[in-house]
C-alpha cells in the first residue's frame, strides 16, 4: 500500500508499505519508523486496543484514530488542525 | 532546562501512580506526578477490560482472609504473605473509597456487583460497564487528582534517580519529550509506579509504554527486585484473525461470560489433562497451566493453524453474545467475524510482571526516600498472579505509598542538593543532552532495535526456558547493546521520539538482561517460570531470587532470600497503621 505523511515542514512524504490482512494506519506508520525513517514522530501507547486514543489523527480527510483505520491502497495522514502542532503527526493533547 | 522542587514525586500515572499522588496530596505533601505518556492513558490500567477482587462481600459471604487464601494458593509457595495479606485487607476499603471518589463500580441492589473470575473461590470481583474496567478507573481517579489539586506534567521519561551522599534518594532526572529538553525534579520521596516489562516481549497485551522502567530505576538507585524472573504469560490472546481496535485479551471475559471452548487443532478439549481438574464449564484452572498447556499442545503438533489453540463460541445464539458484550460484538461483525458461526484461534501472550521491587509493607524500598507501588512491586503474588489482583494492588500500594512517603517527605525536609546530589543531576542532564542527534546518519533504527530485543526475549526467556536459550539471549543481548551505541538519534528537540526511545531501549536492555538473570538462576519450574531442562518444582528453591546492583561493578548479584510467611493466622493478622504525616492532614 501507499502510505502518505505530512511532515513537521507540511510535505508530504510517500511510502511503500508491505500490505497484510488486517493491517491498520498505525501499524503502517509503525512500520515506516522501523524500516524507513525513525524520526517520524507519532503519538500512541495502546497500540491496538483503541483505549489510549493517542493516536487520533487525520486520515483522507476524516479524523479517525489511526489503529482503527484500515491501511488498504493510498491513505493520507495529516496531523490534527485544530490542535498545537509539535512534530509531524504529534500534537499537544 | 527545567528545575522544580516538590515533596513527592510519583512516576507513572497508571492507577497505581494516581492513587498515589492523590493520597500524598492527602496527606499534606507537594505531589508532582509525572507520565512519560499521558496521565491515565499510557500506562496498563487503561487497557485494563476485566475485573478488580476485593471480599466485599456484597454477592455472597467473603472475607479478606478467604482472598488472601486464594490468593496465597495460586501464588505456588513464593508468595510474600504479609504483602499479600496487606492487598486483600485493604482491597474493600479502597474499592468503597474509590466508589465514593467517583469511580462507577457496577452496581448490584445497595452495593456492587461481583462475579466469579478464574482462581477465585466467591463471588469477589466487581468491575465497571461492559470492558470498561480500566477505563473507568482512570476518570474516576482523575476527578479525585482533580479535586486534591496534584500537579502532573506528560511526556516525562524519567531516566536516572538522583542520589545524595548518604545514598538516599533526593530526586529524578530525564527529558521532557514535548518540550525537548533535559528536566531535573528534587523531592526527599520518589515513589515508582512505572512497572511492567511487558513490552519486551514480541506479543505482548499491554500498551508500548510498559519498558520496564520502575525496574532499572530501581537497581540503578541501589534497590532490590525480587523473582523477576516471574513474568506472566495471559493464555488466550487474541491470535487469528487480526481484529482491529479490540483489545488481545477479550477472549476471557467472553469465555468467563458465554462459556466459549478451549480445544486443540484436533478439536479435542485438552486444558484439564495438564489441570488435573475440569477446566471447561468452571475455568479454574490457572493462567500458567493454561498457558502451559497451550504450548505443549502446538510443540506437539496439536496446534490450530496459526499456532495457537482454537476458542469456539460457534452455536451460540447471536443475540446472548450481543446482549453480553454489545460493543465489542459490534465491532467483531464490522470486521466480518461472527464468532457464533466461526471459532477464533488464541495463544499466550506476555501480560504482567509478577516480579518487582522489593519492598516492605510500607512500600519503601531499601533505599531512604525510594518507594514502589502497582506493578512495580514485587512478591505479592508468588509465582502466578490471580486474576483481579492487579488493579486491586495499584489501589492499596498506591494509597500505602502514598501516605508513605507524604510522611517521610515530612520529616527528611525539602532537599538541599549536596555536591554528590549536584554532580548526578548535572552528570543526568549531561547524558540527555549528549544522546540528541548522535550518530544521525547511522543506518541502526532503534525501532528496528527494540523489534529484535522483543524477539530475542519472546524465542529464549519466554513463557519456557532453558539453560542454552538464556545464554544465547546473553548474546543477542551483548550484540544489541553494541547496536545500541550506534544507533541513530533525530537532533531535533520537540518530541522527537528517538531521543526517548534512545533512553528507554538503554532500559530495557538492562531488564531483560535481569529477568534472563534471574531465570538462569531459578533452575525449577514454578507457577510462570518454566524451565524446559528443569520440569519439575524444586523444594530447595522454595525461595525468592533477589537482584541488585554490585555499587562498585555495576554488575547485577543474584541472591537468595526466604519466602516471607506471616508470623500469625490470617485472623489475629492487621497491617501497621499508616505513619501519620508531619505536616499534619490537610483538610
Amino acid at each position: 500500500m501507499k502510505l502518505n505523511v505530512v511532515r513537521t515542514d507540511g510535505s508530504t512524504d510517500t511510502f511503500e508499505v508491505p500490505e497484510y490482512e488486517g493491517m491498520t494506519v498505525l501499524d503502517a506508520l509503525m512500520w515506516v519508523r522501523e524500516h524507513h525513517d525513525p524520526s517520524l514522530a507519532v503519538r500512541f501507547s495502546c497500540r491496538s486496543a483503541n483505549a489510549c486514543k493517542e493516536c487520533i489523527a487525520v486520515v483522507d480527510g476524516a479524523r479517525v484514530y489511526t489503529c482503527t483505520t484500515a491501511a488498504v491502497g493510498e491513505v493520507l495522514v495529516a496531523p490534527l488542525e485544530n490542535q498545537p502542532l509539535l512534530h509531524d503527526l504529534a500534537v499537544d493533547q | 532546562m527545567k528545575v522544580l522542587t516538590t515533596d513527592v514525586v510519583v512516576i507513572g500515572a497508571g492507577a497505581a501512580g494516581m492513587y498515589a499522588a492523590a493520597e500524598a496530596r492527602r496527606a499534606g505533601a507537594d505531589v508532582l506526578l509525572l507520565d512519560k505518556s499521558m496521565v491515565g492513558r499510557g500506562g496498563a490500567t487503561i487497557m485494563a477490560q476485566m475485573t478488580v477482587a476485593a471480599a466485599l462481600g456484597h454477592a455472597e459471604h467473603d472475607t479478606w482472609q478467604l482472598h488472601l487464601a486464594d490468593t496465597l494458593a495460586s501464588g505456588r509457595g513464593l508468595t510474600n504473605e504479609p504483602l499479600a495479606a496487606l492487598l486483600c485487607h485493604d482491597g474493600p476499603q479502597r474499592i468503597l473509597e474509590s466508589w465514593q471518589r467517583g469511580v462507577n463500580w457496577a452496581e448490584c441492589g445497595d452495593g456492587l456487583d461481583q462475579v466469579k473470575a478464574p482462581g477465585h473461590s466467591r463471588q469477589r470481583c466487581c468491575y465497571v460497564g461492559a470492558l470498561q474496567t480500566g477505563a473507568g478507573v482512570v476518570r474516576g481517579l482523575r476527578k479525585e487528582l482533580r479535586r486534591q489539586g496534584v500537579v502532573s506534567i506528560d511526556t516525562v521519561l524519567v531516566t536516572e534517580l538522583l542520589r545524595d551522599a548518604s545514598g538516599a534518594v533526593v530526586g529524578a532526572a530525564g527529558l521532557h519529550v514535548r518540550e525537548g529538553e533535559p528536566i531535573v525534579v528534587w523531592a526527599p520521596t520518589v515513589i515508582l509506579a512505572c512497572g511492567g516489562l511487558t513490552e519486551l516481549y514480541a506479543r505482548n497485551s499491554a500498551s508500548v509504554n510498559m519498558t520496564g522502567d520502575a525496574y532499572h530505576l530501581a537497581l540503578g538507585a541501589g534497590a532490590e527486585l525480587v523473582d523477576a524472573e516471574m513474568v506472566q504469560f495471559f493464555p488466550i490472546a487474541n491470535l487469528a484473525p487480526r481484529l482491529i481496535g479490540l483489545d488481545p485479551i477479550m477472549w476471557d471475559p467472553f469465555r468467563y461470560r458465554l462459556g466459549g471452548r478451549l480445544l486443540n487443532g484436533e478439536g479435542e478439549e485438552f486444558v484439564e489433562r495438564y489441570a488435573g481438574v475440569a477446566d471447561e464449564g468452571t475455568y479454574s484452572a490457572t493462567r500458567d497451566v493454561v498457558t502451559y498447556a497451550i504450548f505443549k499442545e502446538v510443540e506437539e503438533g496439536r496446534g490450530s493453524p496459526a499456532g495457537g489453540a482454537w476458542l469456539d463460541f460457534t452455536g451460540l445464539p447471536k443475540e446472548e453474545i450481543r446482549e453480553a458484550f454489545p460493543a465489542a460484538y459490534d465491532r467483531l461483525i464490522d470486521q466480518g467475524v461472527d464468532i457464533s458461526q466461526r471459532r477464533v484461534e488464541v495463544a499466550p501472550t506476555a501480560h504482567y510482571t509478577i516480579g518487582g521491587i522489593r519492598v516492605g509493607l510500607d512500600l519503601a524500598t531499601s533505599v531512604p526516600g525510594l518507594y514502589a507501588a502497582g506493578e512495580a512491586v514485587g512478591g505479592q503474588h508468588g509465582a502466578n498472579r490471580l486474576s483481579g489482583n492487579a488493579l486491586t494492588e495499584t489501589f492499596v500500594f498506591g494509597a500505602r505509598a502514598g501516605q508513605a512517603a507524604a510522611a517521610a517527605a515530612g520529616r527528611r525536609g525539602p532537599v538541599v542538593p549536596d555536591a554528590t546530589a549536584s554532580a548526578a543531576a548535572d552528570s543526568a542532564v549531561h547524558d540527555v543532552e549528549q544522546v540528541r542527534g548522535r550518530n544521525v546518519s547511522s543506518q541502526v533504527f532503534l525501532p528496528a532495535l527494540r523489534s529484535r530485543l522483543k524477539r530475542l526475549m519472546w524465542e529464549h526467556v519466554g513463557p519456557f526456558r532453558d539453560a542454552g536459550g538464556l545464554a544465547r539471549a546473553g548474546r543477542g543481548l551483548a550484540e544489541l547493546t553494541e547496536l545500541h551505541a550506534a544507533a541513530r538519534v533525530d537532533p531535533r528537540r520537540t518530541f522527537n521520539l528517538e531521543w526517548q526511545e534512545w533512553f528507554e531501549l538503554r532500559g530495557m536492555l538492562q531488564v531483560a538482561d535481569a529477568v534472563r538473570q534471574a531465570a538462569m538462576a531459578r533452575r525449577d519450574s514454578r507457577g510462570a517460570h518454566q524451565r524446559i531442562d528443569h520440569p519439575e518444582e524444586r523444594e530447595e528453591l522454595l525461595a525468592n531470587t533477589v537482584l541488585s546492583r554490585d555499587a562498585d561493578t555495576r554488575e547485577l548479584i543474584v541472591s537468595w532470600a526466604r519466602v516471607e510467611r506471616l508470623d500469625v493466622h490470617p485472623d489475629e493478622w492487621s497491617p501497621p497503621e499508616p505513619v501519620p504525616a508531619a505536616q499534619g492532614s490537610r483538610s
